[in-house]
């Protein structure tokens, strides 16, 4: 069991690291967004979502969180009529990822917000160390 | 200097809280997460009891009035969202900023508190 103010700022860091792994998984939906397959009939890129669980650091006794699993989307692909298209199938269509911008963006906004918080608890947290080391100096 | 420790145990509880906050914050989009928050400082100081008095050095102290564990309670969240996760990110940074001022206060009355012994000694 370490000290209280370093546990908290363990936990923000971790959060900090969920956090930027979800924003990776945002910029992986969104760079892919329009990869389709290479040959007719072959499946595009899933949009990819993940999941955080809470978890007890056994070490430190910090309650931290952690990315648990990264899975694929099972909701329905969206399909466009290009017939020149090198994966459209013999019907002339062809299976686009599953990716909506606009949920991708306001997820973006989402990490940014939760980031955001986490940093602003190590701020305080390390203003709250230094105001107990300052007690120790500047007095007599 | 009864002073000293209580605002050391303050200063403790105030830790273990910020602490807990931040598990808070980093866990706002875990789902089935439950915020959770310490116990008030009244009642961790309620639960502390009296030593007892020694007359014998073979006499063991209890731990001594220092409380050893803080208790946890559940924490009522604004809302709870779809994934069953109610942690409200602006109640959770209301809270680290008043641990902030609170932990100001405490350092604050601690240097007076030093500065007074150290005029007295000084005279």
């Amino acid at each position: 069991m370490i000290d209280s103010l370093a546990a908290t700022l363990q936990t923000a860091a971790s959060g900090l690291q969920a956090q930027s792994m979800r924003l990776r998984i945002v910029s992986e939906n969104l760079a892919n967004s329009e990869s389709a397959g290479a040959i007719p009939g072959a499946d595009p890129y899933r949009r990819k979502t993940l999941v955080f669980g809470a978890e007890l650091d056994r070490l430190t006794g910090a309650n931290m969180v952690r990315l648990e699993r990264v899975q694929l989307d099972p909701s329905p692909l969206r399909t466009e009529f290009q017939p020149g298209h090198p994966a459209a199938d013999a019907a002339g269509y062809v299976k686009l990822p599953n990716v909506n911008m606009i949920v991708e963006l306001a997820d973006m906004r989402q990490a940014n917000r939760s980031y955001e918080a986490n940093i602003q608890v190590i701020k305080q947290t390390r203003e709250m160390i230094s105001m107990t080391v300052d007690l120790l100096r500047g007095q007599g | 200097m009864f002073i000293f420790q209580l605002a050391s145990q303050h200063a403790e509880w105030l830790a273990a809280r910020q602490s807990l906050t931040a598990a808070n914050i980093a866990n706002a989009d875990t789902p089935g997460y439950r915020a959770r928050d310490v116990l008030p400082f009244e009642s961790v100081l309620d639960r502390m009891q009296l030593n007892l008095a020694v007359t014998h050095v073979n006499h063991q102290l209890e731990p001594g009035n220092r409380f050893t564990s803080i208790g946890l309670e559940q924490e009522e969240g604004w809302d709870i969202t779809y994934s069953g996760n109610n942690v409200g990110l602006e109640t959770e940074l209301m809270k680290v900023s008043e641990n902030g001022r609170m932990q100001a206060l405490d350092s604050g009355l601690t240097k007076t508190f030093h500065r007074m012994i150290l005029a007295s000694l000084k005279v």
